[in-house]
């Protein structure tokens, strides 16, 4: 063993330095132990190093591991101790925020919920970034949507702002629906298309009545999921519906290409359970994409360019919220690394006075994607 | 009362400034849109407020709105790109790379158009060329920012200049000797 632990001390040595190509060889000598004079094994010295350069390296690498060893050691251990500092975060701010609470704003965590948005699903189009990479991405384009009302703990037992986007023929809207908008609506306004809840965790998170949510209510580079009704496809089988395996198309077997096949057992239990997977309607059913990034935001006409397909289909409404698993605050890939999206919605004022820039990208990468990689280029 | 007939006769000399009995009263060269649209349909009143339209259709204009604005801004901007002017059997030649990028990361491709794919954003052109004795295929981008120039070589480079080329897309040149589709030289 000693002999193996040698050539490999003798390998990392080696590695880094430019003297040597090839290592040094381990050769085996005799199979029988019998013969304890002769030594076993014996070591060609290929390398660059003289015999005694080798054995000052190998002095050096023992005289480490045998005082990483030592580190580690702890004298005088009762149970309970711990012999390794306990490490719960990795970043100074988290440390600070420890230590005084009260000092710092409440942390921005997966829990806490702001309101959402409503958007119309334009279309697909792609969108060049400066490297020149093309992303395929979804328009969604955010419509007048309107926060009509609150509901809070005491009057209702849950915290949820309702919002109106789109537009409707006045006469296509019941005089019952209509009293609801009776705030807020003068007698030109057309009375919203549709009106949405969303929940939120905490009431200073409402945002303000009849104030409009724009696009820069999400930030470029961003994750957020996506729900809307998807496209119908009509009664489909069990292969298209199920994603079953259906049958070979020859080999004997007789009508039943694309059928589902058994449905059960025998007797026991007699029947076929409840939810059996079968032929049946396909689509038209409420389905959320997750974790969809915010690409490009247009500020001027409200539009959220966002990665990849979203369910439904063009000219329908969709649900716009923040991400629930992984919105990104805080890392580099979000405009500015802020820790928290604007609360409890963006307000004018904070324009920055850039108004020739009405388009917003997301963070780019600082190299060339395109770029070959260090190693396949030596 | 007057009829439509009278009253669309009067409009239309008095706004010519012609007088009322003269064929050039009513011919169509000396009319405006305005008027044009009395002689078809008569005077009714006209629609003031803007025209309600459903979500859809809103949606699908604004598509077409946005990707009709890029591609015009895309072709102002690179009259490199987009002023020559290239058919389907052409040996052409493109030089790719950023517009920061050092001298090294410029790369030049040659070859042949095998077809060419109209699809707005996605303008592209099919490339077939014998690079080190390998033939090769690429589909380009036009509307690509990392696109800097395109430069005809010859035109008609199939049939080496003699005959005009009949077809949209090239794929038979795929099964054929790939010595009619080389450009490059090595």
């Amino acid at each position: 063993m000693w002999a193996l632990r040698q050539s490999n001390a003798l390998r990392k040595a080696f590695d880094s330095s430019f003297k040597v190509r090839c290592y040094s060889t381990t050769v085996r000598l005799f199979k029988n132990d019998d013969k304890k004079d002769i030594p076993k094994y014996q070591t060609i010295n290929n390398t660059g190093f003289s015999n005694e350069e080798i054995e000052k390296i190998l002095q050096e690498e023992e005289a480490k591991m045998i005082a990483e060893q030592k580190a580690r050691f702890v004298e005088s251990w009762e149970p309970g101790m711990r012999k390794k500092p306990l490490q719960s975060s990795f970043k100074l701010e988290e440390f600070e925020y420890e230590l005084e609470p009260e000092k710092h704003l409440p942390r921005w965590t997966l829990l806490d919920k702001r309101c959402g948005a409503l958007a119309i699903k334009v279309g697909m189009m792609p969108v060049f970034d400066e490297w020149g990479v093309r992303h395929p991405c979804t328009v969604l384009f955010m419509d007048q949507n309107i926060v009509i009302g609150h509901k809070t703990m005491e009057k209702n037992g849950y915290i949820a702002a309702q919002i109106a986007a789109g537009e409707r023929k006045r006469k296509n809207v019941g005089k019952s629906v209509l009293g609801q908008y009776q705030g807020f609506l003068s007698e030109e306004e057309n009375p919203p298309y549709l009106v949405r809840e969303f929940r939120i965790t905490d009431e200073s998170l409402l945002p303000p009545l009849h104030s409009q949510i724009h696009a820069r209510h999400f930030v470029p580079g961003q994750n957020i999921d996506v729900s809307g009704i998807s496209k119908g496809k009509g009664f489909q089988g069990p292969m298209k519906r199920h994603n079953f395996g259906g049958m070979p198309a020859s080999h004997g077997v007789s009508l039943s290409h694309r059928a589902h096949g058994s449905t059960g057992q025998c007797q026991d239990p007699g029947k076929v359970f409840k939810g059996k997977k079968m032929a049946g309607h396909m689509g038209t059913e409420r389905v959320t994409t997750q974790n969809v990034r915010i690409i490009k935001i247009d500020r001027g006409r409200n539009l959220l360019y966002v990665l990849g397909a979203v369910p439904g289909n063009k000219g329908h409404f969709v649900e716009v919220r923040d991400a629930v698993k992984k919105p990104l605050w805080g890392t580099d890939k979000v405009l500015d690394a802020i820790d928290r999206p604007p609360l409890p919605t963006f307000e004018f004022e904070e324009i920055d006075g850039s108004g020739t820039a009405h388009e917003v990208f997301m963070p780019l990468p600082a190299t060339d994607p395109f770029a070959p990689d260090d190693e396949e280029a030596a | 009362m007057l009829g439509i007939a009278a009253r669309i006769g009067r409009f239309a000399a008095s706004s010519s400034g012609l007088p009322r009995w003269t064929a050039a009263a009513f011919s169509t060269n000396l009319r405006t849109p305005e008027e044009m649209a009395v002689l078809h349909h008569g005077l009714r009143p006209r629609h003031r407020a803007p025209k309600f339209k459903s979500p859809r259709k809103r949606a699908s204009k604004l598509l077409q709105e946005l990707q009709g604005e890029l591609v015009k801004s895309n072709k102002a901007n690179k009259p490199d790109v987009w002023g020559t002017h290239f058919r389907v059997g052409d040996a052409i030649e493109l030089v790719i790379g950023r517009e920061n990028a050092e001298k090294n990361e410029i790369e030049k491709i040659r070859g042949v158009v095998l077809g060419i794919s109209r699809k707005g954003l996605d303008h592209s052109v099919l490339l077939r060329d014998v690079v080190f004795g390998q033939p090769v295929e690429r589909r380009i981008l036009l509307h690509s920012p990392l696109l800097q120039s395109v430069k005809l070589l010859e035109e008609n480079f199939v049939y080496k200049g003699k005959r005009k080329v009949k077809r949209a897309k090239l794929y038979f040149l795929r099964d054929r000797n790939p010595e009619l589709t080389r450009v490059t030289k090595w």
